[in-house]
């Protein structure tokens, strides 16, 4: 009998082919089938490079067609374990960045960090070793003060808050802005408004903005008033029009596993809401 | 236009040439040679060249696949769709293992790849989700590590594996213990215990 059994009837470019269709955790169980399997997908990058992926929880980035830093897949897995020795090891690549001036609020998503001062807007993108991203700076202008702000690289989005005044009431316009040009949003309906709220308060603190695939929410506590707002950013609709009561929280998980989750929190119970 | 295929076993088949023209082979002889002559396949026996000619018969007027990426989103796809087979395909290619891996090795020999894809499709389906002795059982496969071996494949899969139900746990928000109480795999910790600022 052949060591392989009756997979040595299928000759070496064959098996390849038979492990493009596995994923990395049945390849992984493989490695431990037999010798010449094991040898078999140690020489193959791609298995061994999809293993690495499942067992860190990663995915494999997308392909672009020109100057990809990482056209061939011994590349990715060379940078793949790269990285993970780097986090197992913690041997951080120190790279020290000047702000321009004391940030007043900033956000840090998908490698960009934004900060926001008056009326302009900073975006960082970081330097990444593994993205092969340089480090590019840009400041974008606006007719009004942010109130409030948040960003989703991965949509090229932008959304900023607004505060109107006038006689006593205020309310909010949701502004969504591409990212990159602070233009308005090409796939966006228009400027997202709230109802009016009553002015003052220590609303500074008590401001809570997130988006989440096409999901822009607002949740604004005044004086133990809450209100939470949903809008789908795409075609501008209220989906939670002002819920009103009190302890309400939420967090947005931008991990790439759960792409359209918020999660709800009111006192000690918690709510996840799907596809939003 | 008619072509004369030869098995190794010396039975003759005729088969029109646009059947086949699906095995890169043969399309690669009829263009070099043309269809005068017998064309021999010596190493596809007559039950398996049967096999082969009804799969090319069916699909005689399928366009010629693209060449699939081996990685990235392509690959992922792939995984996906691995168990997306035609009730055709899935029909003919539900047979003894012996004659499905006679297949393969047919289609491979031939460039037929569609057919090859399909072979090495359902080879993995029949080991998606199966336990390490599972595998073996079904292709008949001995165990040649050493229990020393074994062993260290066991701690370095239970390290992967208590990180991983780890994040699936605090994702779920399952762990209540302090970040700092969570077991750290040996090799972080080994490290972890000499830091140097």
């Amino acid at each position: 009998m052949h060591e392989l059994g009756a997979l040595g009837a299928l000759p070496t470019e064959t098996l390849l082919n038979v492990f493009k269709y596995l994923d990395g955790r049945d390849l992984a169980r493989c490695l431990r089938v037999c010798k010449t399997l094991n040898h078999h997908i140690d020489q193959s990058s791609a298995a061994r490079y999809a293993i690495r992926l499942t067992q860190h929880g990663y995915k494999d980035g997308p392909r672009v067609a020109a100057d990809d830093p990482f056209p061939s897949t011994v590349s990715r897995l060379n940078a793949l374990e790269d990285h993970i020795n780097r986090w197992t090891s913690l041997d951080w690549v120190e790279e020290r960045i000047r702000l321009p001036r004391k940030v007043y609020w900033e956000e840090l998503v998908g490698g960009i960090l934004t900060f926001s001062h008056r009326k302009s807007i900073t975006c960082i993108q970081l330097p990444s070793r593994v993205s092969q991203y340089p480090l590019r700076t840009w400041t974008h202008q606006n007719e009004f003060k942010t109130f409030s702000f948040t960003i989703d690289p991965s949509q090229d989005l932008l959304v900023l808050v607004e505060i109107l005044n006038s006689n006593g009431t205020m309310s909010l316009d949701v502004h969504l802005r591409t990212l990159s040009g602070n233009t308005q949003h090409p796939q966006a309906s228009g400027i997202l408004s709230t109802p009016h709220f009553p002015a003052g308060g220590d609303m500074e603190n008590h401001f809570h903005l997130g988006v989440m695939g096409n999901a822009v929410a607002l949740l604004n506590d005044d004086e133990g008033e809450e209100t939470l707002l949903i809008w789908n950013w795409l075609t501008g609709e209220l989906i939670c029009p002002g819920t009103s009561g009190k302890r309400h929280g939420f967090l947005v998980d931008r991990t790439t596993d759960y792409p359209h989750t918020l999660v709800f929190f009111r006192g000690t119970q918690m709510r996840r809401a799907g596809a939003v | 236009m008619i072509v004369s295929l030869v098995s190794s076993d010396g039975k003759l088949y005729q088969v029109d040439e646009a059947v086949a023209r699906r095995s890169g082979v043969i399309y690669t002889v009829l263009e070099d040679i043309g269809n005068q002559k017998p064309i021999p396949l010596l190493n596809v026996p007559s039950h398996v060249l049967k096999q082969v000619i009804e799969y090319c018969e069916y699909h005689r007027t399928d366009p010629l696949p693209q060449d699939a990426e081996w990685s990235g989103p392509a690959r992922a796809e792939l995984v996906r769709r691995k168990a997306v087979v035609s009730d055709w395909d899935k029909k003919f290619i539900d047979c003894d293992q012996t004659l499905l891996f006679e297949i393969i090795q047919a289609a491979s020999y031939l460039d037929i790849k569609p057919l090859l894809d399909l072979g090495c499709k359902t080879v993995a389906n029949m080991m998606t989700g199966k336990s390490v002795e599972d595998i073996r059982a079904l292709f008949h496969i001995e165990n040649d590590f050493t229990p020393e071996e074994e062993t260290a494949m066991q701690v370095e899969r239970s390290e992967f594996e208590s990180l991983y139900n780890i994040m699936i746990k605090s994702m779920a928000g399952g762990v209540n213990a302090p970040v700092t109480s969570l077991p750290i795999p040996g090799k972080a910790r080994r490290r972890l215990r000499a830091p140097h600022y």
